[in-house]
């Protein structure tokens, strides 16, 4: 019964939640490998869990940052058409970022 | 897109008129005031004042002292001169209040400005196009809907009664929506785009919220939209101008609350 309204305010608050303890996850991590080598770096990368944690975030940003972004095109872009647009090239960007960022973690795992 | 700038009619121009008091050893004080004339060409412009602030003790006395003694053609709204009947809203000093509740010593030393509500049609000076604003709030169908038909009142529980205190007690002045950087942007858009306001949703939550009211249902369904409600980005500007100290915020994340215990 939930309208497209009410579950994007919901997707705003889940999104935000799930990101909070990956991206101190990934802050803390990043710092601790910082003296890996390339070859080092790469392994934590495909480790599974590392691997998971990542697409999961990638997923959650990229949604979060489409919802963001469209908020902003509804507040500011009037006109019914030009909207329907801003919007769409929204979507199509976050959806390039998701696609571009899974495929170098996919392509990590495969290689290292 | 949204207008960020005022329209050149609409502009201020540097033409204001100063009046001087001709009683140099009074409490004088500087007010500011915003007139606009419809009939004319001109754009609006601010006229000065210097005000013997001997007596007065709110800012509504000022206008009426600048009225009555200095500019008979100044224009503003006011009625009850006690904060009841939500007329007296202007922009002063920088906030929306009611000018008939705000003390000059709440108001520091400097001079006083005054113009009228933000972003609302001005209809001339002081009196802005509310309009809209009421059609918003008749948006909300604020009245009692109920199927039942009892021989005498409605009866409520004091319980019950509670639940509407910090919400029937609102005068609908526009101080909040037309404070709201949101509404400023998306109140006026008209069809099904358009952001109904805090007021008008301070007083759509206090009809979910009143007991005897059978329509809570169609009303949160009402409000469930992208526009309608979901333009609140929770800025508060609304309850740190609310002149009856209430809160519309609260108001607007408690029928979100709602919305999402019904899906
Ligand atoms: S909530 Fe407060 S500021 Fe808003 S219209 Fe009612 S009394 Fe005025
Ligand atoms: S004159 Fe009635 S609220 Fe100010």
């Amino acid at each position: 019964m939930a309208s497209k309204a009410t579950s994007h305010f919901v997707m705003q608050r889940l999104t935000a939640m799930i990101q909070v303890p990956l991206v101190i996850w990934l802050a803390i991590s990043t710092v601790a490998h910082a003296r890996d080598t390339h070859a080092e770096f790469m392994d934590w990368v495909a480790s599974p869990v590392t691997a998971v944690l990542l697409i999961v975030l990638i997923l959650s940003i990229s949604y979060h940052f489409r919802l963001g972004l469209g908020e902003v095109a509804d507040d500011y872009v009037h006109e019914g058409g030009r909207l329907k647009l801003t919007q769409g090239l929204i979507v199509a960007y976050a959806a390039v970022i998701a696609v571009v960022s899974l495929f170098s973690v996919i392509a990590i795992t495969l290689i290292a | 897109m949204v207008e960020l700038t005022l329209p050149r009619n609409s502009k201020v121009n540097g033409q204001g008129r100063t009046f001087r008091s001709e009683k140099p050893d009074a409490k004088l004080r500087t007010v500011k005031v915003y007139r606009y004339d419809p009939s004319t060409d001109e754009n609006p412009r601010m006229d000065t004042y210097e005000v013997d602030m001997t007596g007065v003790s709110m800012v509504l006395d000022v206008l009426i002292k600048i009225k009555s003694e200095l500019d008979p053609t100044l224009s503003f709204r006011r009625s009850c001169r006690e904060g009841v009947c939500g007329s007296c809203a202007f922009n002063i000093n920088g906030a929306n209040t009611l000018a008939c509740t705000k003390g000059l010593d709440e108001l520091g030393d400097g001079p006083i400005t005054i113009y009228p509500l933000p972003h609302m049609p001005v209809i001339r000076d002081l009196v802005c196009d509310l309009s809209k604003f009421y059609e918003q709030h008749a948006a909300i169908q604020p009245w009692l809907q109920s199927a039942a038909e009892p021989e005498g009142e409605h009866l409520q529980s004091p319980e019950q009664r509670e639940k509407l205190d910090g919400l029937y007690e609102c005068i609908l002045c526009a101080s909040c929506s037309t404070a709201c950087p949101s509404y400023w942007w998306n109140g006026d858009k008209g069809g099904d785009r358009e952001y109904l306001g805090p007021a008008a949703l301070l007083q759509a939550h206090r009809w979910i919220k009143d007991s005897r009211d059978d329509e809570t249902e169609k009303r949160l369904a009402a409000l469930d939209d992208t526009f309608k409600l979901y333009r609140c980005h929770t800025i508060m500007n609304c309850v740190q101008v609310c002149p009856k100290g209430l809160n519309p915020a609260d108001a607007i994340a408690e029928i979100k609350r709602m919305l999402v215990d019904r899906r």
